[in-house]
């Protein structure tokens, strides 16, 4: 009983710091930003001073500089993009040697460091991607252990390609970084003002430190962070949404390998020597523990990590050895206890949101725009289902279906239990392949084509079971939908050119506007994690998001199930709306209320096949469709029990 | 490299494949078993097979050192495989219960993440109680260097001759196990399809357990074996060691218990000749190589399953 | 099989149980009773709960208000082992054998839960004299098997713990009509030999001519409750599967 009343306790302590940390935080979220920075930026500018130039000291502090680096680019792999990449130490070393060949007595090239601070986090990057290409497909615990592999491989080579390497003694005397004429290793003489080589490199780390910060925060506000984020919360769903998987995870291994390069060249040139020791899984679990501490996913969480991490180690020395087995502990303990890190983000709201605020406030109940497309031609049906089938071995979930969907219909797809409509849905949308038959699209042939481009060209889907992302708000939430709309690149964001921030600004007001037009003060709740919603307000955020793109065919999983009488109706209303705003809609659903409501025209399943297709009217006295759902007589004797 | 003596090599190369490949095959057992019924790896399996080494360590020594000086080579053997199965086994349902259970319903990477801190907590532990120089087997002292048995080129000293015996009768008896016992069984069941395992009034939890017994303790065997063979253990011949009984898991065909024994052998092989006609500083790269090549080409592994899973 | 309980008396009853998926309310108030030796059908369009019904039966789903009681105990706080060991079996929606093992060995999974093993022995025997092609076919792999032989290994299979009650998730899915009839031969059989059924379908019709009595549930709710017989000829039927 004690034991879990101090677990209790601390849980509670916990708690309590990491509110007064985030109340804290919103405090100086209110300060104007300009002035906020500006402080930040003076008291970083100060610290060596405060520390009296005392090399111990500085040393430490700027060793900081490295680790956010590091742990940053780690968090936007693990954190982030949900990829458990244990080889990214591999990345560090990359970049550290790259600097000791290029910069060395080794091979006897000296090239500037500006160029080879750019050419070894480049060089990380590709090799980042090189080792992400093939793991792509893997699972998470597959991911995890054949990049650990990977790490481990670069360890040996590094040790056993000896003279290419230096081998296990390393390589030394590597050339000082040079800045501008100035050499960082020797101590600057301003005036009077005598600033040792160590407080260079602590500006130095500094700088980098806070553009890594600078640039992956801004990456994290844009669509690549959402798209990051939704890839790790659901990655069916994140491709459904336009999202290109593969491309992504690959930008995240690159992004995460880029830092680590970047943190490896000034490691090379501040200590002057490398070595293969520097590059073990000590590190690896080092910068592991810093993320994990102080909170995945949340940049001041990894910051303080890696500040944490670096000066509790220098003040406890004598108890070095136990390190390592403390480390582990803490990633089970906090895997355990506390899985959001110590600063992890509070469970309702975000501390401040990313998002660009919104600019103008509709009216409640704002207009729907309708579809981004032309409708041009209205005689070709928007979709057209030709003898289609799906088999997965030897079971024939679809057979031989066919039928259309025209301009602004609503059509239905009913049907008993297993009667192959969710495999028709998954095969319309991109998710499956068909066997047999032909899908054509607004005359186009769309099988076999993947789901993200399939948002692209304009067709969106909901999920029966609703595939929110549970790690973003409402707001980003819809934002992902608008993943494919959005244009910007990645230079235009990390620069925050006007065209980005317009387009961002311009995606948060329709996000809005969205969120207004489904009511339910949806839009006043934005900010709030989606997951603390009602389940009725859950479907309709996943509405809103499938509209986000402004498709011209919508597919809609069963869009009330679960919900109460009262809910479909309104969910009915809704869907109404949004056909006379010009969406084309198709939809799967067994409350036949709502199925004999709105659908313009019904197709019946059973068994693979379509056994009817007509009117509500006509469907609901059709005798097939009588005999599937409710089964046929057969002559049958009862015995008496 | 001269080719001819590389090729005069070949048998006794390949009888040390065989040797080294039980070993894996021990160790990727376990892999595939908790895999099959967790669809989760295990990253502190090697270090349960660590563990399990330094309890064989400590029997032998005792024994050795002992004033039990007398006793039979066999007892002692017996011995010491019995008490670091029991070891490894308790420990590894431990490390499921402590750290691996509360997290089974959340997210993916939680349970990854806490594998990774046992791992290093295990391996640190160990070395901050038993020294960082490792310890040493004498197996001299136990296995006389007469039982040894040579034809050609090949010498099958005592203690290869033991690894290959004892995994053989390991895996037979791991094989006996699940196939006709009821509680293997169960254990197959619940790999297969959990839920409905739970219908027919199996209780999961105990299945979990029971499997990271059964496979734990097959890892503590094979470090005692490992122990004997090469005379060291240390806190850190885990880490590889469970990279390599991965690798072999995956070469055999994830989730399949003849796929894990005959991946052991195959990777077994592979590497013994690798390292007998490439370079023996290489060798651990060629399990990564062996395991890229396989997630590339056929992931399902040689004996990947083909049959639906579900009616 | 074996212990019928007086004749009458409720076996299974489920009292003003609501059960929820997460946030998803899906039973709302349902109360009923299967009594010993009857045939009690669970119908109602999909989605409408009743294989939730099963699940909180079975106890891998927890219900939130309410009791479930069998034979008298409440089982709605037991885990899905001792619901077993109570005495009741499943045959689960989409017959989910294990393929990868053989004939017997499903049989013998069935009987987990017992450790009588001569009688495990002879109800092996009985249950390959009731499914003669099981037999035939008895060191084959599941996954051999065709549709509806897969559904006899899981009727056997639930039989093979000897329950007094006896729960079908849907048996006639996706089953050709002669193997439907097949099947629902065989459920008579069953309750002929003591067992207590009750059967989740969306067969109606032919549910309702085989089974005593029959609950329809619609959203979480209990919207119909009578004899076979006169739900087979009540138009309301019709309504609540294919809306008004």
């Amino acid at each position: 009983m004690q034991r879990s009343e101090s677990l209790d306790s601390s849980r509670k302590y916990l708690g309590v710091l990491s509110a007064k940390v985030n109340r804290f935080g919103a405090h100086l979220s209110a300060i104007d930003p300009t002035y906020r920075l500006g402080f930040l930026a003076l008291l970083v500018m100060a610290i060596p001073f405060i520390l009296l130039q005392d090399p111990y000291l500085v040393r430490i502090a700027g060793t900081i500089g490295i680790y956010v680096l590091l742990a940053v680019g780690l968090n936007i792999v693990v954190g982030f993009a949900g990829l458990l990449d244990l080889g990214y130490v591999a990345f560090y070393a990359i970049g550290a040697y790259t600097y000791a060949f290029l910069a060395s007595p080794y091979y006897g090239i000296h090239l500037p460091f500006l160029l080879v601070l750019l050419l070894g986090a480049v060089i990380a990057a590709v090799f980042g991607v090189v080792l992400g290409y093939p793991v792509l497909r893997l699972r998470g615990d597959y991911l995890a252990i054949v990049t650990m592999g990977f790490g481990e491989i670069i360890r040996i080579l590094l040790i056993n390609l000896a003279p290419v390497t230096g081998g296990p003694n390393g390589i030394r005397k590597i050339d000082s970084a040079s800045l501008l004429g100035i050499d960082l290793g020797q101590g600057l003489h301003l005036g009077f003002l005598r600033i040792d080589s160590v407080v260079n490199y602590y500006y130095l780390s500094m700088i980098l430190a806070a553009g890594c910060l600078v640039v992956v925060s801004r990456l994290n506000a844009s669509k690549i962070g959402r798209a990051w984020q939704a890839i790790r919360d659901d990655e069916t769903a994140a491709q459904c949404m336009g999202i290109h998987k593969s491309n992504m995870k690959l930008l995240a291994f690159a992004s995460g390998a880029f830092f680590a390069g970047v943190a490896g060249v000034v490691f090379a040139s501040w200590q002057q020597f490398v070595s293969p020791e520097s590059f073990s899984t000590t590190e690896l679990v080092t910068i592991f523990c810093m993320i994990v501490l102080g909170g995945t996913g949340r940049l001041l969480g990894v910051v303080v990590g890696a500040a944490v991490l670096v000066i509790l180690p220098e003040f406890l020395r004598e108890y070095s050895i136990y390190r390592m087995a403390i480390y582990g502990a803490i990633l089970v303990l906090i895997m355990r206890y506390r899985p959001q890190g110590l600063l992890g983000r509070a469970a309702e709201r975000r501390v401040h949101s990313r998002q660009a605020p919104a600019r103008s406030h509709r009216d409640a109940a704002g207009t729907l725009e309708g579809p981004a497309f032309d409708s041009d031609d209205k005689s070709v049906p928007v979709l057209k289902v030709e003898n289609l089938s799906k088999h997965f071995g030897g079971l024939q979930a679809v057979q031989g279906v066919s039928f259309d969907v025209k301009q602004g219909e609503i059509v239905s797809i009913i049907g008993p239990n297993g009667a192959g409509k969710t495999t028709l849905f998954n095969v319309i949308s991109g998710l499956y392949r068909p066997t047999t038959g032909s899908i054509k699209y607004a005359g186009e042939s769309i099988a076999g084509v993947s789901p993200h481009k399939l948002a692209d060209m304009g067709i969106v889907r909901t999920f029966q079971n609703l595939r929110l992302f549970g790690g973003m708000t409402v707001l980003e939430n819809v934002l992902v939908g608008m993943h494919c709309r959005l244009q910007s690149g990645i230079f235009p964001i990390i620069f925050r050119a006007k065209g980005f921030i317009r387009d961002e600004q311009k995606a948060t007001d329709k996000a809005i506007s969205l969120l207004e037009v489904l009511g339910h003060d949806l839009a006043e709740r934005r900010d709030d994690m989606v997951l603390t919603l009602t389940y009725a307000d859950r479907r309709r955020v996943e509405i809103a998001r499938a509209l986000a793109s402004a498709p011209r065919l919508l597919l809609l999983d069963e869009p009330v199930a679960g919900m109460t009488g009262g809910e479909a109706e309104e969910m009915m209303r809704q869907i109404r709306m949004l056909r006379d705003a010009g969406y084309t809609i198709l939809l799967i659903e067994h409350h036949m209320n709502v199925v004999m409501g709105i659908s313009d025209r019904i197709v019946v399943l059973d068994q693979g096949q379509k056994i009817a297709e007509g009117t509500p009217d006509e469907v609901q006295n059709d005798e097939r469709v009588i005999e599937a759902y409710l089964g046929r007589r057969r002559k049958w004797s009862k015995t008496a029990s | 490299m001269d080719l001819n003596l590389a090729l005069a090599q070949l048998p006794q190369q390949f009888v040390n494949g065989v040797t080294l490949g039980c070993v894996y095959a021990l160790i990727a057992l376990g892999y595939c078993m908790v895999y099959g019924v967790l669809e989760m790896l295990n990253f502190a399996h090697g270090e349960v097979f660590m563990v399990g080494g330094y309890i064989g360590w400590a029997i032998i020594s005792y024994f050795v050192v002992g004033t039990v000086a007398q006793t039979s080579t066999l007892l002692i053997l017996i011995i010491m495989l019995i008490l670091a199965m029991i070891g490894s086994g308790a420990l590894g349902v431990g490390i499921e219960w402590f750290a691996y259970r509360p997290l089974r319903n959340s997210s993916r990477l939680a349970p990854l993440i806490a594998a990774l801190g046992v791992s290093i907590f295990l391996q640190n532990a160990v070395m901050l109680g038993m020294g960082t120089r490792g310890k040493t087997y004498p197996t001299a002292a136990v296995i006389p260097r007469e039982l040894t048995i040579s034809f050609h080129d090949v010498t099958l000293t005592g203690t290869r001759l033991l690894i290959i015996i004892v995994s053989i009768v390991l895996m037979f008896a791991l094989n006996a196990f699940v196939q006709q016992t009821k509680w293997g069984r169960a254990m197959r069941a619940a790999a297969q399809d959990r839920e409905e395992a739970s219908y027919l009034g199996i209780d999961i939890n105990r299945v979990v357990s029971l499997t990271f017994l059964v496979g734990s303790s097959l890892a503590g065997a094979a470090g005692v074996l490992v122990g004997l063979y090469y005379t060291q253990v240390d806190f850190a011949m885990g880490f590889l060691a469970g990279w390599k009984g991965f690798t072999a898991t995956v070469l055999g065909g994830i989730g399949n218990v003849q796929g894990a024994m005959l991946g052991g052998l195959v990777l077994g092989l592979v590497e013994s000749l690798g390292s007998a006609f490439i370079s023996p500083a290489y060798k651990d790269i060629i399990a990564f190589i062996v395991l890229v090549l396989v997630l590339t080409l056929k992931p399902s592994g040689l004996l990947g399953e083909s049959l639906p899973d579900r009616a | 099989m074996v212990e019928n309980g007086k004749l009458g008396q409720p076996l299974l009853r489920l009292s003003e149980v609501d059960a929820s998926y997460g946030p998803i309310k899906v039973l709302e108030g349902v109360s009923l009773e299967v009594r010993a030796g009857e045939i009690v059908a669970l119908l109602g369009a999909n989605a409408a709960g009743k294989s939730t019904t099963i699940k909180c039966i079975m106890g891998s789903v927890k219900i939130s208000r309410g009791t479930i009681e069998f034979k008298d105990r409440v089982i709605s706080t037991q885990s899905t082992t001792k619901i077993v060991e109570a005495g009741i079996g499943l045959v689960p929606e989409g017959r989910r054998i294990f393929t990868r093992m053989t004939v017997e060995e499903n049989l013998k999974l069935g009987a987990f839960v017992r450790s009588d093993i001569r009688a495990i022995e002879e109800d092996k025997e009985r249950v390959y004299g009731l499914f003669p092609r099981l037999a035939e076919r008895k060191n084959q792999k599941g996954g051999t098997l065709s549709g509806g032989e897969q559904q006899m290994l899981a009727i056997a299979r639930a039989l093979m713990s000897r329950p007094s009650l006896l729960c079908l998730d849907e048996p006639s899915m996706g089953l050709s009509p002669i193997l439907v009839e097949t099947v629902f031969e065989i459920i008579e059989d069953i309750r002929k030999r003591g067992t207590t059924i009750l059967m989740v379908e969306q067969n109606a019709e032919m549910a309702l001519e085989l089974a005593d009595r029959a609950y329809v549930i619609q959203s979480g709710k209990i919207i119909l409750s009578d004899t076979a017989d006169n739900l087979l000829s009540n138009d309301l039927m019709r309504r609540a599967y294919l809306g008004v």
